[in-house]
């Protein structure tokens, strides 16, 4: 959950506190489903195809349990992988923008 | 004199000067950025980003793509935000600010906090297993003393301190209430 003062910490960490709250709104809505997108697409390049379409018949059962233990052994570094990703979308993001 | 387009070609097509449409645009990137709002150049920071992803993803089977980013999101944050994590928002606050009134309601924020902690450790009973924890750690901390300067020789027992040469390393023993 993103209470209000997260939500500034990274309204302040992108430099866009002078925008209308509406635009910053904005923006934060499309960098989410930015690091989403290129996380997505780093685990694809990790995975193998024929892991691809395990974790497919994996997902179709929609069996939580099992999704994390298939992306665990998969990815045992996938909480770094998320970070590194986030950090590298916002970082990308401050440099166009500036 | 302003050339208008074609007028700038020769009798086989090819240019002789430059359109006044072209010399009238920013040389260099950064030109064009300063010449920018704010909200333009996030919308072009965002728009840059969308084509690289666009691009990256158009080599990837849809299906796959949508069922990945559906999970992941579960499976990294647990539906929390991805954006806090990559601005590191999630960082506990000092509670310090510029702001008189906001610094007086955080202080008011932590004495209460401070009240209820104060009201749950009176009646905190620790069990066994945190006081042998508790033991081990006032233990790990008291450092065996060295016979030169703060160090002293053991005459009664016999024993020696190591000197100042030695690595220090803990040695001491609290004792058990019971033993007192």
């Amino acid at each position: 959950m993103i209470t209000e003062e997260i939500k500034q910490n990274i309204i302040k960490e992108l430099g866009i506190e002078s925008l209308p709250s509406e635009k910053a709104e904005e923006i934060m809505t499309k960098l989410e489903q930015s690091i989403e997108r290129a996380l997505t697409l780093e685990v694809l390049d990790l995975l193998t195809v024929d892991d691809q379409q395990e974790f497919m018949k994996i997902a179709e059962a929609e069996n939580n349990e099992d999704m994390m233990s298939f992306l665990s052994l998969k990815l045992p570094n996938l909480d770094s992988l998320t970070k590194a990703v986030a950090e590298s979308v916002v970082r990308e993001f401050k440099d166009f923008s500036k | 004199m302003i050339k208008e387009p074609r007028e700038n070609l020769n009798s086989e097509g090819v240019e002789t000067e430059p359109l006044k449409v072209i010399e009238g645009l920013p040389a260099q990137e950064e030109e064009l950025k300063l010449e920018m709002s704010p909200e333009e150049k996030v919308d072009t920071a965002l728009e840059r980003q969308e084509a690289q992803l666009s691009f990256r993803e158009k080599n990837c089977d849809k299906k796959i793509l949508s069922g990945f980013r559906k999970w992941l999101g579960i499976a990294t944050v647990m539906g929390a935000s991805l954006l806090a994590v990559g601005c590191n928002a999630e960082k506990p606050s000092s509670g310090f600010t510029d702001n008189t009134h906001q610094n007086v309601e955080q202080r008011v924020k932590n004495a209460k906090a401070q009240i209820e902690w104060n009201k749950k450790m009176k009646n905190y009973k620790p069990s066994e297993e945190t006081k042998k924890f508790a033991k081990e750690m006032q233990e790990s901390q008291i450092v065996q003393p060295i016979q030169e300067e703060s160090g002293f020789i053991d005459k009664d027992n016999n024993i020696e301190r190591p000197s100042n040469n030695v690595e220090q390393g803990p040695s001491g023993r609290v004792m058990n209430p019971e033993d007192l």
